[in-house]
């Protein structure tokens, strides 16, 4: 099975839907708590559940299209655009091994891009 | 001292019970990597049936077993985290892309070429990289 260029745009899509999943996760981690009813009323913790909902929708119709072993090291961009996130809207600092990694993941998935 | 704030440093003590020894931490993340990389292998079974009838939607037991391992993973990797150092852990949870690699040879009949496994490793490596990075904050 040859893997086709709209799934791995589709995960690509996937997982910056996913990154900002984790951000309001961070986010809303802030005000956790044990009592169901503040978790309910936690906007920002729920709001990041359902950009991860939306992203594995976006990685399931992707895996239609192609071969797991070509798709599911593609999230791995993910981590990217975490970082990248983190730096912009929680003050996380970068540092040059951070970068380092960040431009070997970019290489790796190169790599996989070619293997596909 | 109410209810609420009681039990939760009662659930910080349970955690901090699993959590003394970082061997600990690292075999629950290891654990997490197999469930989801189990997981993928269900999703991607699923993914065949795929329809946009809720009823045959939830019928697709290849998919919701997916999702549940996935969300399983999920949860058993956020109680590892929450006590273990990163830079330790990152390279583990990095490791399901290697036994997702063999799992779809495996079950899938996927093949995997020589650029495959040299871009498997090199996202390892990089996310051991942004691990070894962020402890250091």
């Amino acid at each position: 099975m040859k893997t086709e260029l709209w799934s791995i745009l589709l995960v690509f899509i996937g997982t910056i839907i996913g990154s900002f999943g984790a951000l309001y996760l961070k986010i809303g981690s802030k005000d956790i708590s044990i009592n169901i009813k503040k978790l309910i009323r936690n906007y920002k913790l729920i709001l990041g559940f359902v950009f991860y909902g939306i992203s594995s929708i976006f990685f399931i119709i992707a895996l239609t299209g192609g071969e797991l072993s070509v798709l599911y090291p593609l999230c791995a961009a993910s981590y990217i655009w975490v970082c990248l996130l983190s730096m912009k809207f929680l003050d996380e600092k970068m540092n040059k091994l951070k970068w380092l990694g960040i431009i070997t993941i970019i290489i790796g998935i190169i790599f996989i891009g070619i293997g596909g | 001292m109410d209810f609420e704030s009681k039990s939760y440093l009662y659930e910080l003590r349970v955690l901090d019970y699993f959590m003394k020894t970082k061997k600990e931490a690292i075999l629950l993340v290891l654990l997490c990597t197999f469930l989801t990389a189990a997981g993928q292998i269900f999703l991607k079974i699923g993914s065949g049936n795929l329809s946009f009838s809720i009823l045959k939607l939830l019928g697709n037991l290849p998919l919701i077993t997916g999702f549940a391992l996935y969300f399983l993973g999920a949860v058993i990797l956020v109680i590892a985290l929450k006590h273990g150092e990163l830079s330790v852990l990152y390279p583990i949870i990095a490791t399901s892309f290697v036994w997702v690699s063999f799992l779809s040879i495996i079950f899938l009949n996927e093949i995997m070429n020589a650029w495959k496994w040299a871009g498997v490793i090199t996202i390892v490596l990089g996310m051991g990289l942004i691990g070894k990075g962020g402890s250091l904050g």
